[in-house]
């Protein structure tokens, strides 16, 4: 078999779906690989520096992260969701490890309630730098996000996005642990609630 | 510990309480051992997890969307293309390093071998499709199985442990893997073949914690198991092999036929804790 560089404008790669081009990552198809970046690479990007708040450390991340994807397209199996959400998680795995490894501290002092607040998005800010389909369920997760009591928000936040566990979550806010379990499952219930849509376009 | 395993036996309503801090990565890691446990045994409850974890999941778009520098996005390119044709896996072992690669790196010739042997009977014989269609995706599947393992060797962090045999059988076993890829494999020799009706099932394991990843039945006593971790939502320690009934087990029935920890420092306790430890992990409680 003998697979040509071409560039995606050549091959229409903006048009396929993300698991006709994780397919040719397997054919080592430079163009679908390309097209993925340019599809998510804010994306991951902006997932990254969300949790780790450095720059160059975020692009050394994202650049770990893609490059992992075109040597292992076969990481992702398309039976088990989509593939933005598994590239996402698997964005924010990695950065999680890394500010763990850098011990508690550092995760205390970056993941600040107050920095969370101000970072939240408007729902109503439009993204060119995402595709349509993307752009309308983000700005559904927004909008259901604005919804729940900050308390519940930023316990979700420190969680997913800090890195902390439940029992660093309640020292960092000087909360009872009862307190910031209850928030934890509320606010993941109504975030549920709200996502039941978008919850089941990630089931194959 | 026992108290967090009894706690979760006695019913789903608290397992239930967990699944939404665990998608969220914020359980610890002991109440998080107590809750995969449960999981192992109840659909319903791993069910509720996967709808939160889904719900988890879509929280990465609501990021505020930054531009990545366009400099990282050629440092990505350029780099992805210096990868792109890559010599034939078997010419890069040739100068290894690592002397355990080479049954393998053999394995990759003889795969390459019977595909070009299969590109070569394709051109010559114009009948009998289907059967040459059975065989290139026999040979296919075979490939990408070397090509994972190939992916692992010349990762730049590839590790590599031998397990230990407990039962002091002629059997060997090593496990390669590398972190970066999210992927590892077993290779094994002088495996006694089982019974009819048992299997080999291998394991990723902290201390009361097991993950089944894959049953097999060596061919000639040896195997090659490739091993995704991508999914994994808790690191695993070590790994382990048991003896299994057909179809495999959700927990493991029988003691360690083979296993090793990953990580130097937690052999630090003493191999023979670590032994007693894991085979009472592989009991259960």
């Amino acid at each position: 078999m003998n697979i040509q560089d071409v560039s995606p404008e050549e091959t229409g790669n903006g048009e396929l779906d993300d698991e006709e081009l994780m397919r040719r990552l397997g054919y080592r198809d430079l163009g679908a690989f390309r097209a993925l970046y340019d599809r998510y690479g804010n994306l991951v990007y902006s997932t990254v520096l969300r949790i780790v708040r450095d720059v160059q450390t975020a692009e050394d991340m994202v650049q770990e992260i893609f490059l992992r994807i075109w040597r292992k397209p076969d990481s992702y199996m398309a039976q088990r969701g989509r593939f933005v959400t598994w590239l996402t998680s698997v964005s924010r795995n990695r950065a999680v490890d890394e500010i763990r490894s850098r011990g508690r501290r550092f995760r205390y002092e970056t993941a600040s309630p107050e920095e969370q607040e101000r970072e939240l998005p408007t729902p109503e800010l439009n993204d060119p730098a995402l595709r349509a389909e993307l752009a309308d369920q983000r700005r559904l997760i927004l909008a259901a996000l604005t919804r729940i009591p900050l308390e519940q928000r930023q316990i979700i936040e420190l969680a997913y996005f800090g890195g902390l566990t439940q029992q660093e979550i309640a020292e960092r806010l000087s909360q009872p642990l009862g307190t910031v379990k209850t928030r934890v499952r509320l606010g993941m219930q109504k975030l549920r609630a709200a996502l039941t849509a978008e919850v089941r376009l990630e089931e194959r | 510990m026992r108290d967090a395993f009894d706690r979760l036996d006695s019913g789903c309503a608290e397992t239930m309480e967990l699944v939404d801090a665990y998608a969220l990565g914020a359980l610890e890691n002991q109440e998080a051992a107590a809750l995969q446990q449960h999981l192992s045994d109840c659909a319903a409850c791993r069910e509720e997890l996967s709808k939160s974890q889904r719900t988890a999941a879509l929280l990465s778009l609501s990021v505020r969307i930054e531009q990545a520098p366009s400099s990282l996005r050629e440092r990505i390119l350029a780099r992805a293309e210096t990868q792109k044709y890559e010599l034939p896996a078997w010419r890069r072992f040739l100068p290894s390093r690592r002397t355990s690669t080479r049954a393998l790196a053999f394995g990759g010739v003889a795969a390459l071998a019977f595909a070009v042997f299969l590109q070569a009977q394709l051109t010559n014989l114009r009948g009998d499709k289907n059967q040459l269609q059975d065989q290139l995706s026999a040979a296919s599947s075979e490939l990408e199985q070397q090509r994972q393992i190939v992916a692992v060797l010349s990762a730049q962090d590839t590790q590599k442990v031998s397990m230990e045999q407990p039962l002091r059988s002629q059997a060997e076993s090593v496990y390669n893997w590398s972190q970066d890829n999210s992927a590892g494999f077993i290779v094994c020799r002088n495996f006694p073949t089982q019974a009819p009706g048992r299997v080999y099932q291998v394991w990723f394991v902290t201390s009361g914690l097991t993950e089944p990843v894959a049953t097999f039945v060596p061919q000639d006593g040896g195997c090659q198991i490739p091993m995704d971790m991508s999914r994994m939502n808790w690191r695993p320690e070590g790994i382990a092999i048991s003896v299994e009934p057909q179809g495999g087990s959700s927990r493991p029935t029988r003691p360690w036929f083979s296993y090793a920890w990953f990580d130097e420092a937690s052999k630090a306790g003493g191999s023979h804790d670590m032994r007693m430890g894991i085979v009472a992990a592989a009991i259960g409680p």
